[in-house]
Parts: C-alpha cells; sequence; structure tokens
C-alpha cells in the first residue's frame, strides 16, 4: 500500500514537472491568465458588498461573515481547477482520441495516471486568493477556538465531494463519448451553492445537503467555523458526502468496464 | 445584390454550425434557468430581511425580471471573435479569411448574426416565456424598443471584443487578456447586479463609459423603464460608441495587419 501511494505521489509529481514547462513556454500568457482568474474571483465578494452595502444582506450573516464564506468558496473551487477538475476533461480527451488505451495498459490505478495528466496550474492562484480571503475574515472575526478542527475535517470533505462530481463527469465521457455541454452541471452546483443556504427553504436544504452534498464545499465549512450550525448536524453532514465519493468510484469501475475504445 | 447574397450565405453557413451543437444548447436552457431560482430565493431572502419594498429602484419581482432578462441579454451579447482571431493569427490561418471578397470584419459581424437567430429561437425566446410563466415577470410594448438596443449592444461588444482581439497581432496567446476583457465589461455591463447598486460617484463615471450600454440599458429598456424618446437618445449614444471604436479599430488594423505573416507559431 505504501509503497503503492509512493508510486502515486512520484508520477503526479512527473506531471505536474511536464505540465510546468509547458506553461512556461508561453510566460506572458500565463501571467494574464492568472490576472483573469483574480478578477473573477473578486467578483463574489464585490457583489456582495455592493447587495450589503444597500441592504440589510443575507439572512444571518454579517459582510465579514460573508466574506468568510467566499474565501471558502474560491479556495475550493479553485482546489478543483487546479488539482481536481481536470479528471473529467483528461477523460473525455483520452476517449475522443481512443486513447484510453494506453492508460489502461499502464501497470497501475487508472485514475491516479489520469490525475497526473490533470493539473491546471492557474487554479493555484484561485487557492491563494481563496487562502487570502479566509484568513483575512478569520482573522478580522477572531475565529481562532475549538472551530478550527471540524472546519478543516469539512473542508477535506468538500474536496472529496468535488472529487466525486469529477469522477461521474468522466464516468459519464466513458459511457456517452462527448460530454462538453455536462461540465456545466459544475458551474450550475457552484451558482446553486453560491450563497449562504440559508436563502432556501427546507427542501432545498436537505437536497443540497443530503441528496446532492455540493453546500459541503461552501456553506458548512464556512457556517461551522463561524457558529452558526451545531457540531453534530455539522458530522452528519459528511455522511452523505462519503457515499456520494464512493458512489462516484464504483461507478468509474462499472463503466471502465464497459469502455470499448471507439474514439468519437 | 450581389453583396446581399454574400451576407445571407454567411448567415446560413453559421446557422448550420449552430444547430450542430443543439445538444449544447439544450443542456444549457435545461441549467440556466436553475441559476435563476438560486437568484430568485437570494432576492426574496435579502427583501424579507431588510423589510423594504424597494432595494435601490428594484421591487422584488422587478429585480428578479432584471436576471431572467439579463440571461437572454447576457446570451445575445456573447461574442467569441477575439479568440478566433487569436487562434487564426496564431495558425496562420487568417490569411485565407483576408482573401475573402468581404472585408474581415464585417465578414466576422454578419457571420455571427447567424449564430444569434438561432440563439433567438431557441434559447431568448424560451428564457423570456419561461420567466412570464415561473417568475411572472410583465412584458409590455416598450420590449419593442429592445429589439434595435439590443443590435446596437451587440455591436458594441463586437468591437469591444474585435479591437481586444487585435492584441493578438503583438502577443501570441490572448485567452487571458480575453477573460479580463469578459469578466471586466460584464461587471461594468451591469451583468452581475444592477448598476444602481454601484456608489453614485462610480455611476456618473459609468453613464461616460460604454458598458453599461452593453446590458444595464437593453435589460432595462425591456423591463420598460424608458420612454420612446429617452430610447432614441440611448440609440444615439450607442451609435456614437460604436462610431468611435470603429475609428479605433481603423487605426490598429492598419498598424497590426503589417505585422500579420501568415506563419503560424
Amino acid at each position: 500500500m505504501i509503497k503503492e501511494i509512493a508510486k502515486t505521489w512520484d508520477i503526479w509529481k512527473k506531471g505536474l514537472a511536464l505540465d510546468m514547462s509547458a506553461e512556461m513556454a508561453y510566460r506572458a500568457s500565463f501571467f494574464f491568465i492568472m490576472i483573469a482568474l483574480i478578477t473573477n474571483d473578486l467578483i463574489g465578494p464585490l457583489v456582495g458588498y455592493l447587495i450589503y452595502g444597500s441592504s440589510n444582506g443575507i439572512p444571518g450573516w454579517n459582510f465579514l461573515e460573508f466574506l468568510l464564506f467566499q474565501g471558502v468558496m474560491i479556495f475550493n473551487f479553485g482546489f478543483w481547477h487546479a488539482f481536481i477538475g481536470g479528471v473529467s476533461w483528461t477523460t473525455q480527451e483520452l476517449i475522443n482520441e481512443g486513447e484510453l488505451d494506453i492508460v489502461l495498459t499502464k501497470p497501475f490505478y487508472i485514475l491516479a495516471n489520469i490525475y497526473s495528466r490533470s493539473t491546471d496550474f492557474h487554479g493555484i492562484t484561485e487557492v491563494l486568493v481563496g487562502l487570502i480571503i479566509m484568513a483575512y475574515a478569520i482573522v478580522k472575526l477572531h475565529l481562532f477556538g475549538m472551530n478550527l478542527i471540524p472546519f478543516a475535517l469539512l473542508m477535506v470533505m468538500a474536496l472529496l465531494f468535488l472529487m466525486g462530481i469529477s469522477i461521474i463527469l468522466g464516468a459519464m465521457a466513458i459511457i456517452f463519448v462527448k460530454v462538453g455541454a455536462l461540465q456545466s452541471i459544475i458551474w450550475t452546483l457552484n451558482d446553486l451553492v453560491a450563497y449562504p443556504l440559508t436563502i432556501y427553504g427546507t427542501g432545498i436544504r436537505f437536497f443540497l445537503t443530503f441528496i446532492i452534498p455540493a453546500s459541503i464545499a461552501t456553506y458548512w465549512p464556512a457556517a461551522v467555523l463561524a457558529g452558526k450550525e451545531p457540531l453534530s448536524v455539522a458530522f452528519m453532514v459528511c455522511i452523505p458526502v462519503l457515499i456520494f465519493f464512493l458512489f462516484s468510484l464504483v461507478l468509474w469501475n462499472l463503466t471502465l468496464k464497459k469502455y470499448q475504445s471507439a474514439g468519437g | 445584390m450581389n453583396r446581399f447574397r454574400q451576407a445571407t450565405g454567411l448567415i446560413n453557413m453559421n446557422i448550420k454550425q449552430a444547430i450542430t451543437w443543439r445538444f449544447n444548447f439544450l443542456t444549457s436552457l435545461f441549467l440556466y434557468p436553475i441559476t435563476l431560482v438560486m437568484y430568485y430565493f437570494l432576492w426574496k431572502s435579502i427583501f424579507a430581511y431588510s423589510g423594504t419594498d424597494i432595494i435601490k429602484g428594484y421591487t422584488f419581482p422587478g429585480m428578479i425580471g432584471y436576471y431572467v432578462i439579463q440571461m437572454v441579454v447576457g446570451m445575445l451579447v456573447w461574442v467569441e471573435v477575439d479568440s478566433h482571431m487569436s487562434n487564426q493569427i496564431r495558425k496562420g490561418k487568417m490569411t485565407q479569411k483576408l482573401l475573402r471578397p468581404l472585408a474581415y470584419l464585417p465578414h466576422n459581424l454578419i457571420g455571427a448574426i447567424g449564430i444569434k437567430s438561432i440563439e433567438v429561437v431557441f434559447y431568448a425566446i424560451p428564457v423570456i416565456i419561461l420567466g412570464i410563466f415561473f417568475f411572472k415577470i410583465q412584458v409590455g410594448i416598450s420590449a419593442i424598443y429592445f429589439i434595435p438596443i439590443m443590435l446596437f449592444a451587440y455591436i458594441l461588444n463586437f468591437m469591444i471584443a474585435f479591437i481586444t482581439g487585435m492584441l493578438a497581432f503583438w502577443m501570441t496567446k490572448i485567452s487571458g487578456i480575453i477573460s479580463i476583457r469578459r469578466t471586466i465589461v460584464g461587471f461594468l455591463a451591469g451583468a452581475f447586479i444592477p448598476l444602481s447598486f454601484f456608489p453614485q460617484s462610480f455611476q456618473t463615471m459609468s453613464s461616460y463609459l460604454p458598458f453599461q450600454y452593453i446590458q444595464y440599458v437593453p435589460i432595462n429598456v425591456f423591463l420598460g423603464k424608458y420612454g420612446a424618446l429617452a430610447v432614441g437618445k440611448l440609440l444615439l449614444i450607442q451609435a456614437a460608441w460604436i462610431l468611435v471604436l470603429y475609428g479605433i479599430y481603423k487605426i490598429v488594423w492598419k498598424i497590426g495587419i503589417n505585422r500579420y505573416t501568415g506563419v503560424s507559431q
């Protein structure tokens, strides 16, 4: 097991170095894409600022708490962009070209191999923007208590959920060959959880927490850290995330068996 | 007449291309209204929490109307001419386009109208109908003014994108710059939140810039916030901005095209 993990790490590092050298071929472009991502990430906090400047804002959340929420979201989706999301489009690319066979013949975990080809460095900028906004809000709100521990746990859960979604989209690419438009599912989910769950009624809250637990990527970590939700509920929220993640792995393995390498 | 036939041919070609992507259209038609649901609950809770009927000139139904129509306007003014230009310049493929009988800019502009006409049928009209039934948006007679305003808004955004695209004469990859253009123009055009939420000084500054005429003004024209006279004035301002941008295009194109070698990089 340890040997396998070490090997995964090694492959991942090699993939990373390859991607990095490709990026550096166009340095000016790399720089502008970074600026573009930062601009894009700042829209959410800016819109929040304008909303809070013109009204009482979102029920139960003051502006600083909302910033914390935004920081969590930008960090998680940035991490997804950098290290997780690529798995769905890499799979799709490999399938469209009929090249998945090459990966299948490698004596190694297929998913780990695909991950090693799927890093997008630009996403690291977003991870940093998220970290800075989160840190600012945490310092301003003096949130240094014991809640940081469940917060960290929920952040890990958030990444597991995003991983699950990407693996499901990758699996869909194996079934349907072309899934370009399905990628927008992730953006729609992001939109749905772009503001605290408290804006919704019980039905949608339940759906986004227990059926498709997308709210773990934004609401739950921020709400627990800001002391807005009891810890007992927060731990309960982890269960659907774990089920969702396991489901994605099962689906991946099932669809891989059906793969016919036709290309498309 | 010959020119007319060229133009209709181009439009037809682009309609055919757009139809082959119908799966994308269907998915977005299904997914985008979900975002509207989020805006509905967001503003419902903000209005309730603030205990007021009007925020910055918008009632709750007015605000939902704003987001529904923004979705239509945002889709209709969406341009990709800068990414096409950047690809064609980088791969040396612009040469064949330059040899066409119609000049490069009108060729692209007219071609895009074909795609837009498909989007009106498959996207704009369904979203407006959804908006009327589910979100109870009011469509008045002023919606007629929306058509010319929208056409000018599109040309305005097209010109901004075209000027951005010309940067590819000097730089190999401009995808980052294109993305910055999208975000900043969108934000200043009121794509995320109505401009009346911005500080007063910012709104004053914004009235001297072309961006609000791309989304904020067309949306509010649709929602009936302007009379006939005001719409006439807005059209004139849009036309003036298009002329200014056309002047910039002429100058930059003249310098830029001399740098184009047709060799791919």
